[in-house]
């Protein structure tokens, strides 16, 4: 045999033992190699000022400024989390170290998952930059680096991860991916890169100690790019909860042959208005073809035992569909189960209130708010402690058709027509005038409608007073009166905004 | 926010430390009222019992010394009497029958019920009267397991047992008794040589009082002397969501003064039970029952049972508004009147008042639109009047009523359903066992067990069941809500993923209203496993039957319960 020949032949040989039926390498996650990717033209400061409110008070505002991180990515966007943008006025950016400022604005944003991008008008900003690399999938051990800009030098310090979970987004109920990592740098949480080689993992979203959590850009990436691509409908989840299944009675009971697995569902249809496919006491089994043991983890193929809330948001949006293997009545069965958005309203007591100003009626001095968790921060870091129990109560309660929001008479700005009720305060409001209190804006339908010349206010049964009255030929000019008091612009904030009915 | 039963706690409006002034009391509980909200809001929110820094009893008592005699003489010109308030000489009346209480006592431990805690002990005071009895307060005597009195210089023990205890007014009346029989000694040497004290009038404010008692133990009496600062309805701390009739005093009450006498004039004008701690940021505030309040525990105890301070079952609110007034067409020129906000599941008082109907007088007492009564010069919370009546009594009311003037005669008793809310005593926790499951009713009691944060870490639905499903859900009322207190590990429920602190719903599909529904729920069993399900989110656990029934001995056994059931109480339904 011609020599020559023989070492194409051989090579081929040898291609044709190592490859059996064509099959694709499995992604692997960035290694620690050298960075050779220059972060300094990557990582961007970022300036964000905006407004505080102050849902005790809600006609008040005041200023805080935040200092934030991102990354630069492809589209001439600059990635970071969400928080801290919520309510801003004005956006500045510094790259590079150097001591100019560009202005910016939301391309997006997501506060569900945490996210949003942050551009500029500025061409001359994108002079020098770079855009990063985001890995997918990501390691779930070994060694990284965080990146930040701190007083102008790039600061470069090392982390170790320590696992990858799921837990509670850092703005919302939603259940999403999370990287635990090691370090000792301190106050991050804002955006700041965390990296390996020459590619973003993760980005910054909290600190408790020695341990920062990143949102993993496995989970970021399919986000910019649908956000990019206009595919994006926002984060679903799983609209109801469950029990582990370690008692195997529990799934005897329900005729579930066979060992241990799936969990049980207790309540359903935690999504306002949407009737939910599940019901209690199904045993779900499977999702998406993953199996689901009995603590409610499936084996995730890149990152082992994960817990199965993260397969709402595994490479799915809002309004898609995840196949579901249950047991239900003795019998297995395949659902499609949509997934519904995750929007704040879903909640009774909604967790956030963003991008608006404070809703709120003044009224013969009375000043009625809509019940928010950000009503109950202000009693403080400790507020599930102290804020009143019966108000906090209400997050347990489901959003009803009936009831939508509650309406909390938050306070009585005292004047001669109040006199008597000085000490009302954080009390739910169930009627004014014989019309139920379903929402905030319902007070100005109400209260054109008084009875025999009065106002009659009923609050909830069990509240310390049921029933307080004011005079509704006297309520009008006691609200002008009490306004210019108090140096109160409006008599009332309704959203969507509406034009205010007084103004001083 | 007033009520004819107040949360007296709120009408403070200030954070409040109080402690009944038992030295190491059984009950010594820190107060605050609801943060963030309004007065006389349920729940009571009380902290964790008050360390006790002082020593105990020292156990060596010192000779006796027998007061001398003084020789006859002739008799001395009757000198005038000294002013009000001045005190008497050393050695006279009525120290003479004030005496020193020791206790030791075990309370239950309501999270672990068929356990108690370490025996302890403490010291308090009391006083002689009429009918060879010696009062002093619920909180001395609460859990007692042995009663020891000792006179004044005298160094000998006395046993006592407790004749009549009315825990709401932290009230009790003990008696000596024989150790070797256990029953009532009249003829014992302890009554030699001391006259019972009389009880004088309610004392005007600004006039002096001095307080006979032990504070910080010690052996000999100590006595303090203050004016009277203020007559007010006040919280009553040894039972946590009651208010009465109280008079505050700068005169030191401190731990140890419970149940002594407070003097005016030769005689008892006042019970010592409760005081201000330093942390609260209120200097030298004490405060003493009156004898108002002491003669309706007297009366009521007259027919061998003591029944309570009955309860009318309105909660009123301030008629200070005008607007609110002429809507309910009160004259113009009228300040008098409460409004009727809400009114409790109570029969009799359904049928015969009205929500928003205005009490104008109670008894003999115009009500003032703020709410309050002059009760005898003082402006006191119109709650006082009603506490003056028995239970069965009727209350003559004046109620304004849709323009009109109408009189009612209003039939109060004692109101029982709210006993879990408050502390309880001297009843033992009510518990079943199953399967190492151990089931008890909910309490404020056994909320306590979480600690001193457990409005946070009790659980918000055990909250809610206690103080507001009755307001605000009463169709789904529970009488005696059970939880799940705690399961005595065992093969049979090791896999259990529920764990203490949980409310049950149902058993075998049978809602469980009251403890002893619980074992009939299991009893009904059908097949292998019962099914016990849980709020607020309806999950559930399942037990093997037969295994649960095999396993209760072993499980008794091994964590020395002695009782699977205890339920001394008859049920409430």
């Amino acid at each position: 045999m011609n020599r020559y020949l023989f070492i194409p032949l051989a090579l081929a040989a040898l291609a044709l033992t190592h490859c059996g039926p064509a099959q694709t390498a499995a992604p692997k996650p960035p290694g620690p190699a050298a960075p050779s990717f220059a972060w300094e033209n990557a990582i961007i400061h970022i300036e964000v000022s905006g407004k505080t409110y102050n849902y005790i008070q809600p006609w008040e505002r005041s200023e805080h400024t935040v200092y934030k991180s991102g990354v630069v990515v492809d589209g001439h966007q600059i990635l970071t989390t969400a928080e801290g943008l919520a309510d801003q006025t004005v956006i500045r950016l510094k790259k590079q170290g150097d001591g100019l400022y560009s202005e910016g604005s939301v391309a997006w944003i997501d506060y569900q998952a945490n996210l949003a991008a942050i551009t500029t008008d500025d061409k001359d900003f994108w002079t020098g930059l770079q855009p990063a690399e985001l890995a997918d999938p990501v390691p779930i051990t070994g060694e990284v680096r965080i990146l930040r800009w701190r007083d102008d030098q790039l600061e470069n310090r090392q982390g170790q991860i320590e696992r990858l979970t799921v837990e509670n987004s850092v703005l919302s109920f939603v259940s999403v991916p999370a990287l635990k990592i090691d370090s000792t740098i301190p106050g991050v949480g804002y955006g700041e890169a965390v990296a390996v080689g020459d590619k973003l993992i993760g980005l910054a979203c909290g600190q408790g100690g020695d341990a920062v959590t990143a949102i993993p850009t496995s989970f970021i990436a399919p986000i910019l790019k649908a956000q990019q691509s206009k595919t994006y409908t926002g984060l679903g989840y799983f609209d109801f909860t469950w029990d582990t299944a370690e008692n195997p009675l529990n799934l005897d009971y329900l005729k579930l042959p066979g060992p241990a697995r799936g969990v049980i569902v207790k309540e359903t249809s935690m999504k306002p208005g949407v009737a939910s496919v599940m019901h209690p006491r199904d045993v779900l089994l499977q999702i998406d073809g993953f199996d689901i043991d009995a603590e409610g983890n499936y084996h995730d193929p890149q990152y082992k035992k994960l817990c199965l809330e993260n397969l709402s948001s595994r490479g799915k949006w809002a309004g898609m569909n995840c196949k579901f293997k249950i047991w239900r009545d003795g019998k297995e069965m395949d659902i499609d189960y949509k997934l519904p958005k995750a929007e704040y309203t879903d909640e009774l007591v909604p967790e956030q209130l963003f991008d608006q100003d404070p809703e709120y009626v003044l009224a013969g001095g009375f000043v009625f708010v809509p019940l928010s968790e950000p009503y109950l921060r202000s009693w403080g870091p400790t507020w599930r402690q102290h804020a009143p129990f019966r108000l906090s109560y209400y997050m347990m309660d489901k959003v009803k058709p009936e009831r939508p929001q509650r309406v909390v008479l938050s306070q009585v700005l005292p004047y001669p027509t109040n006199i008597g009720y000085e000490s009302l305060r954080n009390t739910v409001v169930d009627e004014i005038n014989g019309v139920k209190i379903k929402q905030l804006s319902d007070i100005v339908t109400a209260l054109k409608t008084p009875i025999n010349g009065f106002n009659v206010f009923t609050f909830e049964a069990g509240e310390t007073v049921r029933q307080a009255v004011l005079d509704a030929s006297e309520m009008d000019d006691a609200t002008q009166q009490i306004m210019a008091h108090y140096h109160i612009p409006a008599d009332h904030v309704l959203n969507p905004p509406a034009t205010p009915v007084v103004q001083k | 926010m007033l009520s004819f039963r107040s949360f007296g706690f709120c009408l403070f409006g200030l954070a409040l430390i109080v402690w009944p002034c038992a030295l190491q009391a059984a009950s010594t509980s820190v107060v605050t009222p609801p943060s963030g909200s309004q007065s006389a809001t349920p729940p009571v929110i009380p902290g964790a019992t008050v360390p006790n820094a002082t020593p105990n009893p020292t156990p060596g008592l010192p000779p006796s010394i027998a007061p001398s005699q003084p020789a006859a003489t002739t008799p001395a010109p009757v000198p005038a009497a000294p002013p009000q308030g001045t005190p008497l000489p050393e050695g006279s009346e009525p120290e003479k029958s004030v005496v020193q209480i020791f206790t030791e006592f075990v309370e239950p431990n309501w999270a672990a019920p068929w356990m108690f805690d370490i025996p302890r002990r403490a010291s308090g005071t009391g006083f002689l009267i009429d009918g060879n009895r010696i009062m002093t307060n619920a909180h001395v005597v609460a859990w007692t397991t042995q009663l020891v009195v000792r006179r004044y210089h005298d160094p000998k023990p006395y046993f006592a047992k407790v004749e009549f205890v009315a825990h709401d007014i932290d009230l009790a009346v003990i008696k000596i008794i024989d150790p070797a029989t256990g029953k009532e000694d009249p003829n014992s040497d302890f009554y030699k040589g001391m006259k019972p004290l009389d009880f004088g009038p309610l004392p005007q404010v600004r006039s002096g009082v001095v307080t006979y008692g032990f504070p910080a133990g010690g052996q000999q009496i100590s006595y303090t002397r203050g004016v009277v600062s203020r007559i007010e309805v006040q919280s009553y701390t040894h039972i946590g969501d009651r208010s009465f009739l109280a008079v505050q005093t700068d005169a030191a009450i401190n731990p140890g003064n419970s149940g002594g006498p407070v003097i005016q004039d030769d005689k008892v004008v006042g019970v010592a039970f409760e005081g201000y701690s330093g942390a609260s940021g209120l200097n030298n505030v004490g405060f003493f029952i009156p004898t108002v309040i002491i003669h309706h525990f007297l009366d009521d105890i007259k027919d061998g049972a003591y029944d309570g301070v009955p309860e009318a079952g309105l909660r009123l609110s301030s008629l200070q508004n005008p607007a609110f007034r002429r809507m309910l067409k009160l004259p113009d020129d009228s300040k008098l009147g409460v409004r009727v906000d809400q009114i409790l599941d109570i029969p009799t008082t359904q049928a015969l008042i009205k929500t928003n109907d205005v009490i104008t007088q109670v008894g003999d007492y115009p009500v003032d639109d703020d709410g309050t009564i002059t009760y005898e010069g003082n402006t006191v919370g119109v709650s006082a009047a009603i506490d003056l009546v028995q239970n069965g009594d009727t209350i003559p009311l004046k109620v304004w009523r849709d323009g009109q003037m109408i009189d009612v005669k209003l039939p109060v008793k004692v109101y029982k359903d709210d006993d879990a809310q408050g502390n309880q005593y001297d009843v033992l926790p009510h518990y079943y066992i199953y399967g190492g499951l151990v089931f008890t009713t909910l309490s404020l009691d056994y909320m306590k067990t979480f600690g001193q944060g457990w409005t946070e870490s009790a659980g918000r639905e055990l909250i809610y069941e206690l103080y507001y499903r009755h307001l605000e859900d009463s169709k789904n009322w529970r009488p005696q809500p059970v939880v799940l207190a705690s399961i005595l590990p065992h093969a049979v429920n090791a896999n259990f993923t529920t764990r203490s602190g949980a409310m049950v719903d149902k058993i075998n599909g049978i809602r469980i209203e009251q403890l002893s529904d619980v074992p009939k729920a299991f009893a009904a069993t059908k097949g292998q496993d019962a099914i016990i399900e849980f709020l607020p989110d309806h999950h559930f656990e399942v037990i093997r039957k037969d295994d649960a029934e095999k396993a209760n001995p072993d499980i008794l056994n091994n964590y020395s319960v002695l009782d699977t059931n205890h339920e001394p109480a008859p049920s409430r339904l």
